[in-house]
């Protein structure tokens, strides 16, 4: 191998180190900090499914009415307020941040239906239903058995 | 006997240990990032499975008949959920109907024992 050869590789070589170099440093930390994002995004799912579901649960089992409020629901003592912010429990003075993620709720004389609002992505969803027997559900005064 | 390196056996073993280096902290940060994503995986499909349980179980204490439910499977974005139940009868003393429910979600089961009144069906 002559000497312009040799070099030729030199160059090369040099020229996909600092390819891979540059790779390294922009690309793969911008990629774990994207997953961290997205992993913490379906940590904050799973903790506002779960203390939506232990919350409510929790109250319905102790309370047998639910009021319907102008921004959520009440059961029992505890009111429930859903706005952009996401659910917050108020039970006498005390607020309890229940989720930070904005979520809706349906509410008939069956089922109490809480769900992500549909323009979310659709494996972020939260869906949870929880029947309303032995509950007696009010609307301006109106009362269903 | 001592041998000195020649300048470009230095410039050699400087590239490949460079090399080497590099090649392992790209390696780190691969096996990281296909951490998290399987983590993220992971949660995702544990938010599901307990949203479908929540929901079935919930829904449970308001069916009729629990001696007349069959298997079913419910179908989440990351594949079904399989439900088995098993009942279990009622108790003659305290009046009380139990079943066992088997939820199978991949490779992870879970059985979950309910118990209720008889009453609940009159």
């Amino acid at each position: 191998m002559n000497k312009k050869a040799y070099t030729l590789i030199e160059v090369m070589l040099a020229i996909s180190l600092s390819l891979m170099i540059l790779f390294a440093v922009h690309l793969i930390p911008a990629r774990i900090l994207q997953s961290f994002g997205g992993y913490m995004g379906e940590v904050k799912i799973n903790q506002t499914s779960q203390m939506l579901s232990s919350a409510i649960t929790t109250d319905l089992a102790t309370h047998f009415t639910i009021d319907d409020t102008p921004d959520g629901f009440k059961i029992g003592e505890s009111q429930y307020v859903f706005d952009q912010s996401g659910v917050t429990r108020l039970i006498d003075t005390q607020a309890q941040q229940l989720t930070q993620t904005p979520v809706e709720f349906t509410l008939d004389d069956e089922f109490l239906y809480i769900a992500s609002p549909e323009q979310m992505n659709y494996h972020a969803q939260i869906d949870l239903v929880f029947p309303l027997m032995h509950t007696s559900f009010e609307v301006e005064g109106e009362t269903h058995e | 006997m001592r041998h000195n390196l020649s300048k470009k056996g230095a410039t050699f073993l400087d590239v490949m240990v460079s090399l080497v280096v590099l090649m392992s902290f790209t390696g780190m940060m691969v096996s990281a990032t296909r951490f998290m994503a399987s983590s993220q995986q992971q949660v995702r499909q544990t938010t599901h499975y307990n949203q479908v349980v929540h929901n079935r179980v919930m829904a449970l204490y308001t069916t009729p008949d629990w001696d007349q439910l069959a298997e079913e499977a419910i179908d989440t974005p990351d594949g079904p959920v399989e439900i088995t139940y098993n009942y279990e009868g009622v108790h003659p003393i305290y009046q009380t109907e139990g079943m066992t429910v088997e939820v199978t979600m991949g490779s992870q089961t879970e059985t979950l024992t309910l118990e209720r009144s008889v009453y609940v069906n009159e």
